[in-house]
């Protein structure tokens, strides 16, 4: 069954159809959380909420072609969200800060994924997860985050002068 | 860069038992809080089902536990009608966790309606509470014909008030 049919069944209350989707974008929903979260079991408890909230939400969805961008979005809010609850409470463990936990052990974090996870805060994050994993436009990403296309492009040049890298003039004028 | 990032990105390793089972665990809690939202709708006395069933108090949208309703003073309830009490005496047998899905509910129109748009909704609400506070008033257990009329009227609105809350949200 293609998505949009599952997206539509969905939202007609059939649960198979929404675990369908949701099944698709796990991989993606999982490494999106461990990027602002940088453990497992906080990216976990993210994949949790992040099916919670679309499954109690999915009617609230009004392009069903945009399921996916939908989804992502609902990651990082709640990856954000949990982030500010845990400011709260306390400070991320500094053993947390140049190793990602997975059911393996710890593995240290490949170069760019290292910097983007350290120097970046959580929207320069979100648009360059959105940018370059996610391949979404300035403009869609602007949608996204609810945000001036120019704010986008700002944040994503912030991010690579951060990140002691160049952005390239394709990036800043792509339609 | 688009290339490197997906690249590393991808070889992050998935636990994918455990993934599976948090995803599913999610769903779970949806579904136990869509049926418990159901069971905590505010109920309406028979004949206002029967007749002049109003959006507000069978309440079609948003509901949780009694715990979100509270005596503050700044309770949308409070503002609309007076007082939570008032409201009880008018409906009597309703429990607070009733009126807790009553106040969920008028917060949820107040966020996805137009100040103006909210503004109408609360008068409709209050005046068709009015109207049975008088019914209790005078001990009649149904609305006159007139009233009827005008609770149909009201509804009709309510409903479509709610709807479009809905639509925004």
């Amino acid at each position: 069954m293609n998505e949009l049919m599952n997206v539509k069944n969905a939202q007609k209350g059939d649960k198979q159809a929404f675990m369908n989707l949701i099944d698709k974008y796990q991989d993606d929903i999982y490494r999106t959380a461990l990027i602002y979260t940088k453990n497992q079991d906080d990216a976990l408890d993210i994949a949790q909420e992040t099916a919670f909230r679309a499954y109690s939400k999915i009617n609230s969805l009004k392009n069903p072609q945009f399921f996916k961008t939908w989804l992502i979005k609902i990651t990082m809010n709640a990856a954000i969200d949990l982030l500010r609850n845990k400011k709260k409470v306390t400070h991320i463990k500094p053993e947390y800060t140049d190793f990602i936990s997975t059911e393996d052990g710890d593995i240290p974090l490949s170069m760019t994924l290292k910097e983007i996870v350290n120097k970046l805060n959580e929207r320069e994050k979100s648009v360059v997860l959105l940018k370059y994993y996610f391949n979404h436009t300035f403009q869609e990403i602007a949608t996204v985050m609810d945000v001036p296309i120019g704010t986008t492009k700002s944040i994503l040049y912030r991010s690579l002068q951060k990140m002691r890298l160049e952005m390239k003039e394709d990036d800043i004028y792509e339609k | 860069m688009r290339n490197k990032i997906t690249e590393e990105m991808e070889e992050l390793k998935i636990p994918r038992g455990k993934l599976q089972k948090r995803l599913e665990l999610g769903v779970l809690q949806a579904e136990n809080e869509m049926v418990q939202r159901k069971k905590n709708r505010f109920q309406a006395p028979r004949w206002l089902i029967n007749s002049v069933a109003s959006a507000i108090i069978l309440g079609t949208t948003w509901t949780v536990g009694g715990s979100y309703i509270a005596d503050a003073a700044d309770s949308l309830i409070n503002q609309i009608f007076g007082s939570k009490e008032q409201v009880m005496q008018d409906f009597p047998g309703e429990s607070e966790e009733s009126l807790a899905g009553l106040e969920q509910e008028l917060a949820f129109t107040e966020q996805h309606l137009t100040e103006e748009e909210f503004a109408d909704l609360t008068q409709l609400a209050r005046e068709q509470i009015e109207v049975v506070h008088q019914m209790n008033l005078e001990n009649r257990s149904s609305p006159n014909e007139e009233e009827e009329k005008r609770l149909n009227e009201i509804q009709e609105k309510l409903q479509a008030y709610v709807k479009k809350a809905e639509v925004n949200e």
